[in-house]
């Protein structure tokens, strides 16, 4: 179906599901305002939309409640959004199996908190504010349980998606193994809403752990923190994970913390027992030696993760792209060195970041307020990939993100965007 | 190219290109080459020994440049006819590049050539106390690369994940020669997974030269329960009850009662005549919580009628209560001079109706039908003993296993958890894709493979591999 006028494209969207027209809106995605957001409630409304868009060549912005739209690179057009926040029904949970099966419109808080009355829970933090399970699938990355759990597109078994074809395809099922066909599902996780738009996902849930202990040692010396994390690591914990003060003291509420400092959040889980011996253990370390330590025991398993979430929302808070946030990869061994560098380097510009590590998984994050030069940022880039590591600016301002990503994708990334999604009209310019 | 001229033209490259040594084009070698382990047999007009990536790139210019069809092959321990040359060609054989190139134990890394065997890498992490936890039945021989290819699996996937959740980056040569690299040793690299893609992908994509593996901690200590009960049902149960009691035992096997039989039998186990199922739990980690462990494990157990329960106080005693679980398939399989198996999987709560539908089918078909279980994955593996030279037993044996598929994918399951497509499973794929999701994947493969050279006729049924092409 060819749209000739905007009479004939609002009635084509009339036609498909419920759609709103943008006018002199403030709503803008990565500098674009688009001139409609349309809302299907089903994946045989997405992949109707996904057709009319394709054969007329509009470009879509694929959201959830957009509240991680605007990060990595951004985009290059924008005619419509496509909202899949009303993809939307009762999670069917089997608890024999332990798994869930969801819309993708469905928020993340919706779901754990179903799932939590089951005794259930799907290993992603939960913040303050609205994601949905499509949108983080989009994503895709980890969280702190990924120690444990490792990563979102380990405990996917299936997925249902839409493609700019205007058909639905199914892969994977519902079982934990599952090797017939290709992995088409993985290539959907992670890819940003560039390929086409996952409408009903199946998950893997997971039972409490019948023991667990989450505490804290707060540290003002990193070296010793270090040395401290390489001898814990060996416990085998949950979570292990650096934090400077400042994201969870107000969770720890505990007067003797300071400002400056990291703590070091550490959780035990498994049988009761065994959780009970690696906790022993892991106290010997930290007060075996002469480090100057605080410990604190009494922290609210729930609230840290929220609290840790909120680290990755700042931006939402402030509704504009204030926050400059600046990602590591890099050889868990690095951690210290790479970051040493990374810091010394931001110092000497004024610039004190808040940072978050996860060295056992060879990642660092920095929540910066300043405005960060394109000069600065390509410094830190040249000190990252000295290292064989890998910088990545996760969000910041739109100016800045056009820039870092100028440079052209890989050619097999490429390849497979052009395959799934040959006109370029799904979230045009992102990258997974 | 069908010409005798033209195959030693194309052999005689490939000597010049390799070496002489490490290519081989006797009729007596090509049949060695011929096999797995599956009935399906295919001779390659020449076999091929690569060294390193060049050479492997060397080689798919050759087969592209001469439009000539490629099987890479590890160890041949493949049970779905993944390694077999069925239509010919070259076969590339992995079994050279067997290095493990370097184990980095600080950053939980190792990096092998595909030729690697999963023991060899075991063995080589074992100083340090470490472990790659896919555990393949075939990983004394089978290789590094043909895990990936397959995505094996293994009875520790339960707790540890299958190998697709161990491997962080791969080097691959496409069909034309390019060599890519996917994934990193760092985590969270950016792009498509396009790891993820090709593990499990069959060999059909590229060819897999280089494996950047995760590997972990060995567990500290591991405690065995052997588990017999009246009842399949009440074993099943079993099952899925501990899981969702948030206990994930590294290891639960079960044996139903057909095979269970035989291996009673050959092995002198005497078990009651009312044990109808047999469960392997084992758990491991730190060994404080074993003992608390196993006890909320036995609780279980007992809810569910279990007749007898027995501990392994050591190693020794370990290997005993393995005995069953590791005998089976040649127990069941003593019985006809040929056995064909499969490795459906099903929702770990559809196990007791799944092992009614073995009995149910095997009766309806005149075979015998008996399975070991990775239970906690609800994968199944249901053996069927024939004569292959009685042709109405060799059909039956074929008719009980495509309903065993049948069945599998009725209970929302599926056609294989961890053996592959290959030749073996072409016909199932219609139960569980729509012809419009298979010929996506098609396409797909014919994104990275445009001339159909690299395991051309694999996975895919006839009909969709001729859409695909029309479309082209």
């Amino acid at each position: 179906m060819k749209l000739a006028t905007q009479a004939n494209t609002e009635e084509q969207l009339e036609n498909i599901c419920e759609f709103e027209k943008i006018g002199n809106s403030e709503f803008k995605l990565d500098g674009f305002m688009p001139n409609y957001i349309v809302k299907p409630s089903t994946s045989g409304e997405v992949a109707k939309i996904l057709k009319l868009a394709n054969d007329n060549n509009k470009a879509l912005a694929v959201i959830g409640y957009g509240t991680k739209f605007n990060r990595g690179a951004p985009l290059e057009k924008l005619d419509w959004v496509l909202q899949t926040t009303s993809l939307k029904s009762e999670p069917i949970l089997n608890t024999d199996d332990l798994i869930v099966k969801t819309k993708a419109g469905v928020s993340l808080n919706e779901l754990q908190n179903y799932l939590e009355k089951q005794g259930l829970f799907l290993p992603i933090d939960v913040g303050n504010y609205e994601s949905t399970v499509g949108g983080l699938l989009g994503i895709g990355s980890g969280s702190s349980q990924r120690l444990e759990y490792v990563l979102m597109k380990d405990f996917v078994l299936g997925l249902k998606v839409a493609l700019p074809d205007g058909r639905i395809y199914k892969f994977g099922g519902t079982t934990v193994k599952n090797v017939a066909g290709y992995d088409m599902a993985k290539l959907f996780i992670g890819s940003r809403g560039t390929l086409g738009v996952i409408t009903d996902v199946c998950f893997r849930v997971y039972a409490l752990p019948p023991g667990s202990r989450v505490f804290v040692a707060i540290l003002k010396n990193k070296e010793d923190l270090f040395n401290i994390f390489n001898q814990i690591r060996k416990l085998m914990p949950a979570i292990l994970e650096v934090y400077d003060l400042s994201i969870i003291k107000d969770v720890l509420k505990s007067e003797a913390i300071t400002q400056k400092g990291y703590a070091l959040l550490i959780k035990f889980t498994g049988p009761v027992p065994a959780v009970e011996k690696k906790y022993e253990e892991a106290l010997e370390i930290i007060k075996n030696k002469d480090y100057s330590c605080l410990i604190i025991t009494d922290v609210d398993d729930q609230s840290i993760w929220k609290s840790r979430a909120q680290y990755f929302e700042k931006n939402v808070e402030k509704e504009k792209d204030e926050i400059t946030r600046l990602k590591i990869i890099m050889p868990p061994q690095k951690v210290l060195e790479v970051t040493n560098k990374v810091e010394d380097l931001l110092e000497t510009n004024n610039i004190i970041p808040e940072r978050l590590y996860m060295p056992y998984s060879g990642i660092a994050y920095y929540n910066i307020s300043n405005v960060l030069s394109e000069k600065l940022v390509d410094e830190i880039k040249n000190i990252v990939s000295s290292k064989k590591s890998i910088l990545i600016l996760e969000e910041g301002p739109l100016d800045l993100r056009k820039v870092f990503y100028s440079q052209p994708e890989d050619h097999w990334n490429l390849k497979i965007k052009k395959f799934f999604d040959p006109n370029n009209i799904l979230n045009a310019g992102k990258r997974p | 190219m069908s010409s005798y001229k033209e195959y030693k033209l194309v052999i005689t490259e490939l000597e010049k290109t390799l070496g002489r040594e490490n290519v081989l084009s006797t009729p007596k070698d090509l049949i060695a080459y011929s096999y797995d382990s599956t009935p399906f047999t295919g001779k390659p007009f020449v076999v091929v020994f690569p060294q390193n990536t060049e050479q492997v790139s060397a080689i798919m210019k050759i087969a592209n440049k001469n439009n000539i069809a490629v099987v890479p092959r590890g160890a041949g321990t493949s049970l779905s006819g993944g390694p077999i040359a069925s239509i010919g060609g070259i076969v590339v054989s992995f079994t050279r590049m067997d290095k493990i190139l370097e184990i980095d134990i600080e950053n939980n890394r190792a990096i092998v050539q595909p030729g690697v065997t999963n023991l060899q890498l075991q063995k080589a992490l074992e100083p340090f106390n470490y472990w790659f936890p896919p555990d393949p039945a075939s990983l004394s021989v089978a290789t590094i690369g043909g895990n990936v290819a397959e995505n094996a699996g293994g009875p520790h996937c339960l707790k540890y994940g299958v190998t697709s959740n161990h491997v962080v980056g791969l080097e691959v040569v496409l069909p034309d020669g390019e060599i890519i690299e996917t994934g990193s040793l760092v985590e969270d690299f950016p792009g498509y997974d396009l790891t993820g893609l090709f593990i499990g992908s069959e060999g059909t994509l590229g060819l897999i030269t280089k494996i950047i593996v995760r590997i972990s901690p060995k567990p500290e200590a591991t405690s065995t329960i052997l588990a017999l009960f009246n009842s399949s049902r009440d074993a099943a149960t079993t099952v899925f009850q501990i899981i969702n009691k948030g206990y994930i035992p590294s290891v639960l096997e079960m044996i139903e009662e057909t095979m269970l039989k035989e291996v009673d039998e050959v092995f002198q186990l005497n078990y009651p005549k009312s044990v109808k199922a047999l469960l392997i739990i084992e758990v491991d980690g730190k060994k404080e919580g074993l003992p608390f462990e196993l006890e909320a494990i036995k609780e279980i157990c007992i809810k569910n009628n279990v007749q007898i329960l027995q501990d392994a106080q050591s190693d020794e005693e370990r290997e005993k209560l393995w005995v069953a679980r590791r005998g089976g398939t040649s127990a069941l399989g003593r019985l006809k001079p040929d056995s064909a198996e499969n490795d459906i999987v099903v929702p770990r709560s559809k196990l007791p109706d799944m092992v009614d539908k073995f009995k149910e089918i095997s009766e309806r078909n005149n075979v015998i039908m008996g399975a070991v279980i990775h239970a906690g994955d609800g994968n199944c593996h249901p053996q069927v003993p024939f004569d292959a030279r009685v042709e109405s037993e060799k059909k039956a044996a074929e008719q009980a296993l495509w309903e065993v598929f049948e069945a599998a994918v009725q209970l929302g399951g599926t056609i294989s958890g961890e053996h592959g497509v290959g030749l073996e499973k072409i016909r199932g794929m219609n139960l569980v894709f729509t012809n419009e999701e298979l010929l996506l994947m098609r396409r797909l493969k014919l994104l990275f493979d445009p001339c159909e050279i690299l395991n051309a006729d694999k996975m895919f049924p006839q009909a969709i591999i001729d859409l695909a092409r029309e479309e082209k």
